[in-house]
C-alpha cells in the first residue's frame, strides 16, 4: 500500500518534474549568495533613490526659498515707490516768532521729511557688532503706508480707531543684517540643541507705526542739520538685539538668506547729453535728500543752487541677491566660506560705476560676487528692478 | 556540516526544512531591522507634508486678507471624542479658513461679525496632531477655546457636534492677532489682542505617540510654525536642520 502510492506518481509525474526542474536543488551557499546579491542590489537602488530625493529637496527648497525672497522684494519695491518728501516752497530764512516779517527775496524748496540710501556705514554712525554684519546698502524713507498700533478692540474704545487710516505717514527702512535667531526663536527652544541656531543674512524691515514716527520730533528739527537721526533706533530697537514682550521691536526680518541689497538712485539721461551717466546723481550710492549735492556727485545741479536737495531720485534701481536654503545652511556651518563671503561683500558696492565688475557685466561676464558664489558652490538668484518714483517729477 | 550541505548527487527534490528556516529567518531579520526605520521615515514625511501645507495655508490666509481687505481667520478644531485615539489627551486635528465680515455700526447696537467659510475643513493626516501645550503652542491657549457652532446646523463647522476651536486671525495690514474667548460664533465683536512677543507666537505639530506631548517630553521630530505678530511672516523650526 505504502509503496504503491509512492511509486505510482513517480513513474509518470516524476519524469515530468525531472524535465522542469534543474538537475539538483540550490544549496544553502547558493541561496546565501543570491540573497547577498539582492541585498547589494537593494543598497544600490536605495542610494539612487536617496540621490533623487536629495535633488528634489534641493530644487524644492530653492523654489520655496526664492518665493520668500520674491515676496519680500515685491513688498520692498511697492513701498519704496510710494516714498514722499512733501516738498514746499518757502523763504530761505526761517523767521522766529516775534521777528519782523520781511518781504521775500527768493524762495527755496523745503521739506521736513527725508529720503536717504547708501551703505550701512553711511546710514548708521555706530553699528552694533561692527559694519561687517551689515553688508550692502540700506534705504530709509517716509511713505503713506498707514501702519498703526491704535486698533480698536470694542466699539467703546478709548483710543482712536485708526484701522481704516491707510494713508498715515510712516517711516520705513530696509537693510541686510547678519545674525542668529537666539532672540526671536520660540521660547521652548531656548536651550534646545535639536534645532541649531540659524545664522543667516536677513532682509530687515524697519516699520515704526505712524504714531511713533520720529521725524516730526522737536529734537530732529530742522532735518537738514539732523540728517538720519530719526531712524537710528532701527539697529537698536531690533528684534535681533532683543525684543521685550511689552514693546514691539520696529525692526524685523522679512526674508532670510538675502546676501545683499543694492540701492542705486538714477536719472534718465536725455539722448545726446554728454558728461552725464544715469548714476551721476549718486556715484557712491549715497543719496541723501537733505544734501545739496550727494558725495561724489557731479552735474545734475545746473544753475539750480539747491542741487538735489529735497528731491526724490527719479529712478531707483533695486538689486537683491538671495541664496537658497541649502546654500545658506552651508554658509552658516562653514566658517571658511563665511569668512570668504564676508570679506568680499565688505569691499563691494562702493562705486556705482563698478556695479558691473562687482556683480554682473552687461556683456555676460561674471562679476566678483558671482565668481565667488560660484566658486563656493552657493546657489543664488539676483532680483533686480527699476522703480520710477511717483512723487519725483524732475529730470535733467 | 554534512547534514546542512548534503551531497545531492543521489537526490532530486527541494530544500530541506533547515535550509528554508535559515532563509526565512534571514528575511525576517532584515525586515525587522528595516521596518522601524521605514516607519520613521514615512511618519516624518507625513509630518513634513502636513506642516508644509499648513504653512501654505497661512500664507494663503494672509494673501486673502490682503486681497479682500478683510480679516481672515484660521480655526483649529478639537473634537470632543477623539476619533483616532480615544482616551488620549485632546489635541487639534483639523483646521478651516474663514473670512470675517463686519456689519455697519449703528448707535446702540453691538457690532457683529459674520464668518464666511473659505474652502473646506482640512483634517490633519492620521496620527499627526497640533499639540495643545502652553509651551509648545502658546498661540492656542485653552483660555481662548470657543464652541464650534454654525447657524442653522447642529454639527458645527467641524462636521461633528461638541467640537471646540481656537482661532488665529490675519489682518489686512499684514499683522496677526488672537481672537479671545469672550464671545463665540457670530454675536458680538470678538476681543482681539496682539499675540504676545514673538518668542511665544508659535504652535507645534508632532506625531501622536499616545502620551501627552510637552516641553519635557519633546518628541524627536516636530514641526514648529512661528508667526511674527507684526510682520505676519511665518517660518518653521525643525530639529536637525
Amino acid at each position: 500500500m505504502r509503496t504503491a502510492t509512492l511509486t505510482r506518481p513517480s513513474s509518470k509525474v516524476g519524469k515530468r518534474w525531472s524535465r522542469c526542474l534543474p538537475a539538483r536543488a540550490f544549496t544553502l551557499i547558493e541561496l546565501l549568495v543570491s540573497v547577498t546579491f539582492v541585498v547589494v542590489l537593494m543598497l544600490v537602488i536605495t542610494e539612487v533613490l536617496g540621490l533623487v530625493q536629495r535633488t528634489w529637496v534641493r530644487s524644492n527648497s530653492r523654489v520655496s526659498q526664492f518665493r520668500e525672497a520674491r515676496m519680500a522684494f515685491d513688498a520692498l519695491s511697492r513701498n519704496l515707490g510710494q516714498a514722499v518728501l512733501n516738498t514746499y516752497w518757502d523763504t530761505p530764512s526761517t523767521s522766529n516768532a516775534g521777528a519782523i516779517i520781511q518781504a521775500a527775496t527768493n524762495y527755496q524748496r523745503k521739506s521736513e521729511l527725508q529720503f536717504v540710501c547708501g551703505p550701512a556705514s553711511y546710514l548708521f554712525p555706530s553699528l552694533p557688532g561692527g559694519s561687517g554684519n551689515y553688508p550692502g546698502h540700506g534705504v530709509f524713507f517716509q511713505a503713506p503706508l498707514g501702519v498703526t498700533n491704535l486698533t480698536s478692540s470694542t466699539e467703546n474704545q478709548s483710543t482712536a480707531n485708526t484701522e481704516n487710516m491707510t494713508g498715515l505717514l510712516c517711516g520705513r527702512g530696509y537693510f541686510v543684517q547678519w545674525g542668529n535667531d537666539t532672540s526671536f526663536r520660540p521660547a521652548f527652544l531656548a536651550n534646545n540643541t535639536l534645532v541649531p541656531l540659524r545664522y543667516r543674512y536677513r532682509l530687515m524691515e524697519y516699520s515704526p507705526t505712524a504714531e511713533m514716527n520720529q521725524i516730526y520730533s522737536a529734537k530732529y528739527k530742522p532735518i537738514t542739520s539732523n540728517s538720519r537721526q530719526w531712524f537710528q533706533e532701527a539697529v537698536q530697537s531690533n528684534i535681533m538685539t532683543g525684543e521685550k514682550s511689552t514693546t514691539r521691536a520696529f525692526t524685523r526680518p522679512i526674508a532670510e538668506n538675502i546676501l545683499a541689497l543694492v540701492i542705486s538712485p538714477q536719472i534718465e539721461v536725455p539722448p545726446g547729453a554728454t558728461g552725464v551717466t544715469p548714476t551721476s546723481i549718486a556715484p557712491n550710492y549715497i543719496y541723501d535728500s537733505t544734501l545739496v549735492s550727494n558725495p561724489g556727485a557731479t552735474g545734475g545741479a545746473g544753475n539750480n543752487s539747491q542741487g538735489t536737495q529735497h528731491l526724490l531720485p527719479p529712478l531707483i534701481q533695486v538689486t537683491m541677491i538671495a541664496l537658497d536654503q541649502v546654500s545658506a545652511e552651508t554658509l552658516s556651518s562653514n566658517p571658511t566660506t563665511q569668512q570668504a563671503v564676508s570679506n568680499v561683500l565688505g569691499g563691494l558696492f562702493q562705486q556705482a560705476s563698478s556695479f558691473g565688475t562687482d556683480l554682473h557685466q552687461p556683456n555676460g561676464t561674471q562679476g566678483q560676487l558671482e565668481q565667488l558664489l560660484r566658486a563656493q558652490k552657493l546657489n543664488f538668484r539676483v532680483f533686480t528692478t527699476m522703480i520710477p518714483m511717483k512723487q519725483s517729477r524732475w529730470s535733467l | 556540516m554534512k547534514n546542512l550541505l548534503p551531497n545531492r548527487q543521489g537526490r532530486r527534490g527541494g530544500f530541506t526544512l533547515i535550509e528554508l528556516l535559515v532563509v526565512v529567518t534571514i528575511i525576517v531579520l532584515v525586515m525587522a531591522l528595516a521596518t522601524p526605520a521605514l516607519t520613521r521615515t514615512l511618519q516624518a514625511g507625513k509630518l513634513t507634508s502636513a506642516g508644509d501645507s499648513l504653512l501654505g495655508i497661512i500664507s494663503q490666509a494672509q494673501q486673502n486678507a490682503n486681497t479682500y481687505d478683510l480679516p481672515v481667520e484660521l480655526r483649529f478644531f478639537k473634537f470632543s471624542t477623539e476619533l483616532d485615539l480615544p482616551g488620549v489627551r485632546q489635541d487639534f486635528r483639523a483646521y478651516m479658513m474663514f473670512k470675517v465680515t463686519t456689519g455697519a455700526l449703528t448707535t446702540g447696537s453691538t457690532l457683529t461679525e459674520t464668518f464666511v467659510p473659505m474652502g473646506s475643513l482640512t483634517r490633519l493626516p492620521e496620527s499627526i496632531t497640533l499639540v495643545a501645550d502652553p509651551d509648545l503652542s502658546p498661540l492656542l491657549p485653552a483660555a481662548n477655546s470657543q464652541k464650534d457652532t454654525k447657524n442653522g446646523s447642529t454639527p458645527g463647522y467641524a462636521g461633528v457636534s461638541g467640537a471646540t476651536y481656537n482661532a488665529i486671525r490675519f489682518m489686512p495690514d499684514g499683522t496677526f492677532r488672537l481672537p479671545g474667548a469672550s464671545t463665540g460664533g457670530t454675536s458680538g465683536l470678538t476681543t482681539i489682542t496682539f499675540a504676545q512677543d514673538i518668542t511665544n507666537s508659535h504652535f507645534t505639530m508632532a506625531s501622536d505617540a499616545g502620551a501627552s506631548i510637552t516641553k519635557a517630553n519633546l518628541p524627536k521630530n516636530f514641526y514648529t510654525i512661528q508667526i511674527d505678530p507684526f510682520s505676519g511672516k511665518a517660518r518653521n523650526y525643525r530639529p536637525g536642520f
